[in-house]
């Protein structure tokens, strides 16, 4: 350990300092400075969701409108953002039923219907036309999907099969949407068109995907940062922080001393190391509600998460594709102990649960505590260099 | 579904690689003779790697995903994995089990990372985001002697 702390660098206690971080960097104090404000400057929060389960994730509010319209719009909270997917989804049922979006259309004018596979369940609806208003910025006519809509219910079984449960209410969902903001703009899915009730897939058009809204923008369009103060030990019951648009187009979202590492143009993976062994396909998310790492000696307990005698402290090495690398560190305390001694609990920095994939460690909020995490998109440029990237 | 992305699909150096020129495949806990039809659907190339305990069968579909299923030496299939920028068909890849996997109960904190089913007859984990997911099956009751569930990748 000792021997790790000489070897962090100068430049990255700078580069935290300069960005109002310090929860999580070895060696550097833990200091957290007021959300910057400013028209590319949207409110996260981090509570238990409208599913009343959630932790370590955060929200943003988001309104959308038929495209051309300022005053057809809605606004739904709750809106999960997440830097390991790509592209606005809302659950239908957020939605008011007489508030309608146009659905998009194939050649042949069906509607395009997406099959959204998330680790943990998949879910269906189709594809529509959207402009988005996040603070002070707007994205004209992107694709959307709205998952669980009456139009299209039941996804076909070549899309079930690729999940455990059909994620299409917010109960199951754990939010109203998601809101991708990762480093590329597509998401990759799968796309259907169901004429005569019957779908068949589709190789859609990159245009006619659901796609980062971010990448939209007029303006404040090549990322984001995610700025979240640090959280005590024992965790908090509410969190706010801030979602930032652009990164170097303002006064506020300047990359300062941040360093630069660059992510696989496919994966959109970096590389940590941890405990002797490199994990090559590894990530940084603010999907994920704990630090996930390869170990099989820490006991884990119902929940799944960790559940070690007494707080554990490690260090990881996260190196990019272009080989800049800091090391981070990190503590994990008894998930069980955590909860029960806050059951109000929302926002925990040492929540941690075992990686299965053999080459992967995943950075999940906890990470983002009292760092402010740039994600750079992918062929945008930015002060720092084109995207994809991560900065902290 | 678009872009084929080629991944990094480190053998043991234990292992031995053989070539097989036809299809045989099975679903977890299905026996090797009985279905050879998960190449066929996931319209996939084939390889096989035999090991002292287990034979490996690995399919990699067309957008560059790679399912593989461990085969004791009884012929039967005790464990399933997948890895790359899809999640393949599970209900095809697990048999008989998609339903208990279906059926587990959700997480008291849930997130879209990471799924994971512990019982008696299964075990299931599920990781990964867009482009790059993660997952392993496998029935206890079904693993040979000798097998660590960190060979299953």
């Amino acid at each position: 350990m000792r021997r790790l702390i000489a070897l962090v660098p100068i430049a990255l206690l700078l580069g935290l300092a300069a960005c109002g971080g310090g929860g999580s960097d070895l060696g550097g104090t833990s200091t957290t400075q007021p959300p910057p404000s400013g028209s590319n400057v949207a409110t996260l929060t981090v509570d238990a969701g409208p599913a009343e389960n959630s932790v370590n994730t955060p929200f943003v509010t988001v309104t959308v409108c038929a495209p051309g319209s300022t005053t057809n719009c809605q606004t739904v909270d709750h809106i999960e953002v997440d830097t390991g997917s790509y592209g606005l989804r809302i659950i239908s049922s957020a939605l008011a039923s007489t508030f309608v979006l146009p659905f998009e259309t194939d050649a042949s004018s069906n509607t395009i219907v997406e099959c959204t596979v998330f680790a943990d369940g998949i879910s269906w609806g189709p594809v529509a036309t959207a402009d988005i208003q996040i603070s002070g910025e707007t994205a004209s006519s992107v694709p959307i999907q709205i998952i669980g809509s009456a139009a299209y219910p039941t996804p076909p079984t070549d899309c079930s099969s690729r999940g455990a449960v059909t994620e299409d209410t917010v109960g199951t969902f754990g939010a109203n949407g998601i809101l991708g903001v990762g480093a590329f703009v597509q998401d990759d899915g799968f796309y259907y068109t169901c004429p005569q009730g019957t779908c068949a897939g589709i190789e859609p058009t990159l245009a006619e995907e659901v796609s980062n809204p971010v990448a939209y923008f007029a303006a404040d369009n090549n990322g984001v940062i995610v700025e979240l103060p640090s959280v005590a030990p024992a965790g908090v019951s509410s969190l706010t922080g801030a979602l930032v648009f652009g990164i170097g187009t303002q006064s506020n979202n300047g990359l300062g001393t941040a360093t630069i590492y660059t992510l696989d143009p496919d994966t959109g993976n970096l590389s940590i190391t941890f405990a002797g062994s490199t994990y090559s396909s590894s990530f940084i998310d603010s999907g994920s509600n704990a630090n996930y790492f390869v170990n099989s000696s820490i006991p884990v307990c119902e929940s799944g998460f960790f559940c070690p005698s007494s707080t554990l402290q490690f260090n990881a090495t996260i190196t990019g594709i272009n080989d800049a690398s800091n090391s981070f560190a990190f503590s994990v305390a008894n998930a069980d102990t955590l909860f029960d001694s806050n059951t109000s609990g929302v926002a925990f920095s040492n929540l941690a649960a075992p990686e299965p994939e053999p080459d992967s460690f995943d950075f999940g909020l906890p990470f983002f505590f009292g760092v402010n995490v740039f994600t750079a998109i992918a062929d945008q440029s930015t002060p720092g260099g084109t995207g994809p990237y991560v900065a902290f | 579904m678009k872009s084929i992305r080629s991944r990094r699909w480190a053998l043991g150096a234990a292992l031995v690689l053989q070539a097989v020129a036809v299809p045989a495949f099975a679903t977890l806990g299905g026996n090797l003779s009985s279905i050879e039809d998960d190449q066929l659907k996931m319209k996939g190339t084939l390889r096989t790697t035999v090991a002292a305990a287990y034979t490996v069968h690995e399919i990699q579909t067309p957008a560059g995903t790679a399912v593989r299923e461990y085969v004791a030496p009884t012929g039967v299939v005790f464990a399933v994995a997948w890895r790359g920028p899809q999640v393949p068909d599970l209900r095809q890849t697990l048999g008989t089990y998609f339903k208990q996997f279906s059926d587990a109960p959700r997480p008291a904190h849930p997130n879209h990372v990471h799924f994971a089913v512990t019982q008696p007859n299964l075990v299931l984990q599920s990781s990964g985001h867009m482009r790059a997911y993660f997952g392993r099956a496998y029935d206890p009751q079904l693993l040979p002697q000798g097998v660590a569930v960190t060979d299953i990748k």
